[in-house]
Parts: C-alpha cells; structure tokens; sequence
C-alpha cells in the first residue's frame, strides 16, 4: 500500500482544525482519499455506511477521531467502532487538546490505537499525526481482510 | 450442783428480810427475858421490903400468920409462909406448905438468903429462905412459898404482845420491802426494759417519767439523754438519707435533661449532616463543574491558539515572498505568543490538578525520590556543572507521586537561578524542630528580597523580570499546595546573592 492510496476518515467538527490538518496530509503527500466528518452522527454514518443498500467492504484504513464533537461525543464513537467485529480492526488514533487522564485511560480501555493530544505548535502536530499514521498504515501489518 | 437464779425482787427481799426478822426474835427473846427478871426482881424487893420491918421491929413475927395480908403485900398467892426459929423449930406458920425443907437447906439458908423458882402442877412456885437479922443475930429464916401465877400471866401477855409487834413488824417490813423492790425499783428497771424492747422497735421517741432523782432517777436521765442523742442522730441520718436521695433526684433529673440534651443535639447533628450531605453534594457538583471547566479550557482554549499558531505558519510558508523581514519577525512573535499561552494554560491546569487529584499517603523514603528528581534534572544539564549534596532523610507519610513534584519544582527552580554561578551547589536534606522533620532545599543561587517573600507562592507572582529567568511563576504555587494538601507548611528564606532556601514539612 502506497501513502498516497490510504484512505483516511478524519472525525473533526472544528472547520479550521480540518483545514490545517488536511494541509498537513497534502504537503507530506500521505494520502489523496480523506473523508471528513463533522461531527460523531455523521461518521457513525460513514463507518457503518448507513442509509445505504447494503453494507460494502470497508472504506477507511485510518480513523483520526477527536474526543470532542457534537451530537455523538468521540468516546461514544470509538466504542461502537471497536464494539464491532467488522471495523475493530480499524486503527484509531485519538486526537484531542485534553490531557485528562480519565480521557487517556477510557479511550484506551474502549480500545484505541494512539492517543495524541494536539499541541499548539501546529507543526510539531503534523509530525505527530504523520508519524503515527505511517507507523499504523505502513509499517504494522493490518489484519487480513475478508475477501 | 444445780445453780438456782433467784429473781432481782427475790434477793432484794431475802436480803432485807432475813437479817431484819432475826433482829425482831433476837430483841423478842432479850425482851421476854427482862420482863421474867424484872417480875422476879418485883417479888424479891417486897419479900426484902417486908423482911426489914421484921427486922426492924415495926411488924410483929405474928403477921406471918396473916396469909391475905402477905398476899396482898406480895401481889401473889401465898401458898404457906413460916418462920424457922434456930434450934429449926417453926415460931410462926400459915400452914399448908407442900414442900419438905431438909435440914441441909435450912442450914445453908442460916448462911446466907436462897431463892428458887420451881414448877408445882405446871404453875411456877418461889421457893424463899430468908435469915431474919435482928442486933447482927440471924433470929430464925423466912420461909415463903409463892405461886408465881399473876407474874407468869403477865409474862405471858408481855410475850404475846411482843409475838404480836414482831408479827406485826414483820408483816409491816415485808410489804415495805415488797413496795420498795417492786414500786420503787422493779418498775422502774422494767419500764426502762419498756424503754429498750420500744427502741428496738423503732420508737425512738419515748422517753422514761423522771420522778426521782436518785440513782435510777439519773439512770432513766441518762437513758433518755442517750435516746434523744441516738434520736438526734437517726434524724441526721434520715435527713442525711433525704439530702442523698434528693441528690439522686437530681441527677435523675440531669440524666433525663442530658438525654434530651443528646437527643436534641444528636437532632441537631442529624440535622448538620444532612444539610452536610447537601453541602457535599454542592461540592460535588462544583467539582464537576471544575473539572468540565478545566477540560473545556484545555480543550477550547488551545484549539484557537493552535488555529492562529497553523495559520501564522502557512503564512510564514507560503506568502514569505511578499512579506518582509520584520513582517516575517512580527509573525514569529505572533506564533512564540501563542505558545507561551499554551504553556500557561498547562500551567494552571496542573494547578487545579494538584488541588484536585486524589492523594495516597504512604510511609516513603524520600531519599530515593530526591536523588530520582536530581538524576532527571542532570540530564537536562548541557554545559552546567552542578554539585547535587543529599543529606540523609527520614521516611515520610506522604504521597510520592506528588512529593516528587515538590522536589521537581524546587530543585529546577534552584538550577534555574544557579545558572550565574561558576560552581552552583545545590542542597537537600532535613533537620527536626519540636519533633517535627523539616526538609528543605538549599541553593547557591542569585535569591531574593526578602521583602517580596509573601508573593512567592502567589500563582503567577514572580520576582525576576522574564528576560532574565523564564517561567510562568506556578512552580511554586503547585508546590504550597501539594505541601498544605498534606497538613504542611512552607516558608523560604533568602539573601540576594547569596542564595535561598525552602524550609516545608509534610
């Protein structure tokens, strides 16, 4: 898998965050497949890909999730991603501004992958998504998919 | 031998009795006796009386014959009356005589007068021979014999009157002695064992009559005194016994007061904790509340700092060319501002996490956790040379998680204003005062006023301008309230150029 084929679902409500991180991933060339959500309704939406037919193969490879988000807080949705057997496997690596250890410690309960809390130094942050990103897509071997 | 117990009354009166009773017949016979010799003596002084007229010559021998005559004169009965001549012929006689005079008697009589009483058919008869004396020449002897009957009745009646007095005296004596022993004595002891038998039943205020003032008399005084103290003192008893059953009372009453005492105040404690519950719950919520608070501002407030940060970037990356150098400059301030916000507000995040986070306090050696801070801090020294000293230290209660905070702010703030001195020496180690341990932290380094010294802990307070030493001022105020979390206290002391040392105890 090539960075530029990951398909990567970004779950972020601030349009500026989204900006910024979206500029971020183009400039390191990562990945030209990026979907966003603004919210947690919307991206339980796309990742059990509701209000469709039928459910397809899965979509995303990555899932960047903010903890803070309207509607369906990103707790809730990383629990229902890793409650279910099709999109556990999903890597999800949880951004937020927060360094409350309670978050730190359910989001890892729940399941998730990585943990990165923004920092402000939006430069630093992109190192770190980048880094985190590659570590999960490229270099740790996913499960197998069902064919 | 069988003991006999004779009655107080029995002895009182046998012994009055007896010696008076053997008085009366003692004095009786002795009366008796003198009235026998007195009657004896009558009769004899009027033979004599009658024989010195013989003598004389104022009588004639002839009235020997004169029987009624002599009666009279002797006041007794003559029973035969003659005179004996001295050649024993018999001059003169009445006759009758029923006694045989011998010779020998006679004889004897010329000698000297013999009388003798004897008893003839029960009836006592004198029997008198008598000398008649005339010129110093014994003439002839007086022979009388006379019935001692009239003498001997009045002996008898004398006798009988005397039987009759004794009876009579002895009579008398006894009723006497009955009266004294049982009126005067007797009752009297048996009212006092009245006395006793109602004392032991419990009347105490009887009292004995005092009529007399003897001996009993002052008994019974006594006794009643005695009773009356005993009276007085039952009284102060019963009165004692009412004051400590007044006393009981009366806690009575204060247990039943403190009782309602305890159950008004457990009311009011009940009450307390409720309306304490409801404050906690308050707290609760209030904590809540902090903590969302706290989070929104670690997550809303960095996210616009990291926007303006982003955005400042992108300019800086793609419109360099039309901006210039001091656009450029003022871009990079803009960003270097930014962060320095971010870094306050991890600050005063940290601050409400010492205030808030749950603390578990263990007996530790602080020691350990010093030298642990120390070796991080060393690591982060580049060009420096700093001589870290650890004194020994005693274990602690206290929680290590935030103790080494404690040592972690110290100690960078001691590195941080060593950085002026060639050979920078920093100090850890305790002392005890009042039994109390005090650590503290000593540095060589440039100190400070110590007229500043109450804004040291002041979050955000600080006392060096921020181009000489870097730093937002919360170190200190997280380490003031990690130390009063655990009941300490800590103070400072300082010199400028000299250094400074925190005092804490945990």
């Amino acid at each position: 898998m090539r960075p530029e084929d990951i398909r990567i679902l970004l779950i972020e409500d601030n349009p500026d965050d989204v900006e910024l991180t979206l500029r971020a991933f183009k400039k390191h060339n990562l990945s030209n497949h990026i979907t966003v959500a603004r919210d947690g309704e919307e991206a339980l939406d796309i990742i059990f890909q509701r209000g469709k037919e039928s459910a397809g193969e899965l979509k995303h490879d990555l899932i960047l999730l903010d903890l803070k988000l309207p509607k369906v807080d990103g707790m809730e949705v990383l629990r229902q991603i890793k409650e279910n057997p099709e999109t556990k496997v999903i890597p999800v690596i949880i951004l937020t501004s927060s360094k409350e250890e309670n978050d730190l410690a359910e989001s890892y309960r729940l399941g998730a992958n990585s943990y990165i809390r923004k920092p402000v130094n939006f430069e630093k942050f992109t190192k770190v998504v980048m880094q985190l990103g590659l570590y999960w897509l490229l270099i740790n071997e996913p499960p197998p998919q069902k064919q | 031998m069988k003991k006999i117990y004779l009655s107080l009354s029995t002895k009182m009166f046998l012994f009055t009795m007896i010696p008076f009773v053997l008085v009366i017949i003692i004095i009786s016979i002795l009366s008796i006796q003198h009235r026998i010799e007195y009657e004896r003596a009558l009769t004899s002084n009027r033979i004599e009386a009658y024989v010195t007229l013989l003598e004389s010559g104022d009588l004639s021998f002839n009235s020997i014959k004169q029987k009624k005559k002599l009666e009279k004169l002797f006041n007794e009965k003559v029973l035969s009356a003659e005179l004996i001549k001295r050649d024993r012929s018999i001059a003169f006689t009445t006759g009758g005589s029923e006694y045989e005079i011998n010779k020998e008697r006679i004889d004897k009589a010329f000698q000297g007068y013999i009388i003798t009483f004897t008893k003839q058919n029960k009836i006592p008869v004198l029997i008198s021979l008598r000398p008649i004396i005339v010129k110093n020449t014994v003439v002839g002897i007086l022979h009388l014999e006379l019935s001692f009957e009239k003498s001997n009745d009045r002996i008898k009646q004398h006798t009988l009157f005397v039987l009759f007095l004794d009876v009579f005296s002895i009579i008398l004596s006894f009723l006497l002695t009955y009266f004294l022993s049982k009126k005067i004595i007797l009752n009297r002891i048996k009212s006092l064992t009245d006395m006793c038998s109602e004392i032991r039943r419990g009347n105490l205020n009887y009292r004995l009559s005092v009529k007399s003032h003897d001996e009993l008399g002052k008994l019974a005084l006594t006794f009643n005194d005695t009773v009356g103290k005993l009276a007085e003192r039952n009284q102060q008893l019963k009165e004692e016994k009412q004051k400590v059953l007044d006393n009981i009372r009366e806690l009575e009453r204060y247990r039943e007061h403190l009782e309602e005492l305890v159950k008004e105040r457990t009311g009011k404690l009940e009450k307390s904790r409720t309306e304490l519950d409801v404050l906690n719950k308050q707290l609760q919520a209030a904590n809540k509340e902090l903590e969302a608070f706290a989070y929104s501002v670690s997550h809303d407030l960095r996210a616009p700092l990291r926007n303006i940060d982003g955005f400042s970037q992108i300019l800086l990356e793609d419109y360099s060319d039309i901006l210039d150098k001091q656009g450029q400059h003022y871009l990079q301030r803009v960003r270097a501002g930014t962060q320095n916000m971010g870094q306050l507000i991890d600050d005063i995040l940290s601050l409400s996490r010492s205030g808030r986070h749950h603390m578990d306090k263990k007996t530790i050696n602080i020691e350990p956790i010093v030298r642990e801070v120390c070796k991080s801090l060393e690591n982060e020294l580049k060009d420096r040379k700093v001589d870290f000293v650890v004194h020994e230290c005693p274990p602690a209660l206290a929680d290590s998680h935030f103790v080494k905070i404690v040592f972690t702010n110290l100690l960078s703030n001691a590195l941080k204003f060593t950085r002026i001195r060639e050979n920078a020496k920093i100090e850890i180690g305790s002392m005890t005062e009042d039994g109390h341990t005090i650590f503290f932290t000593k540095d060589n380094g440039t100190g400070f006023d110590m007229k500043y010294a109450d804004k040291l802990f002041v979050p955000f307070q600080r006392l060096h301008r921020a181009e000489e030493y870097e730093g937002s001022g919360i170190g200190l105020a997280i380490v003031q309230r990690i130390i009063h979390r655990h009941g300490g206290r800590i103070w400072a002391k300082s010199e400028i150029d000299v250094g400074t040392t925190f005092y804490f105890t945990l």
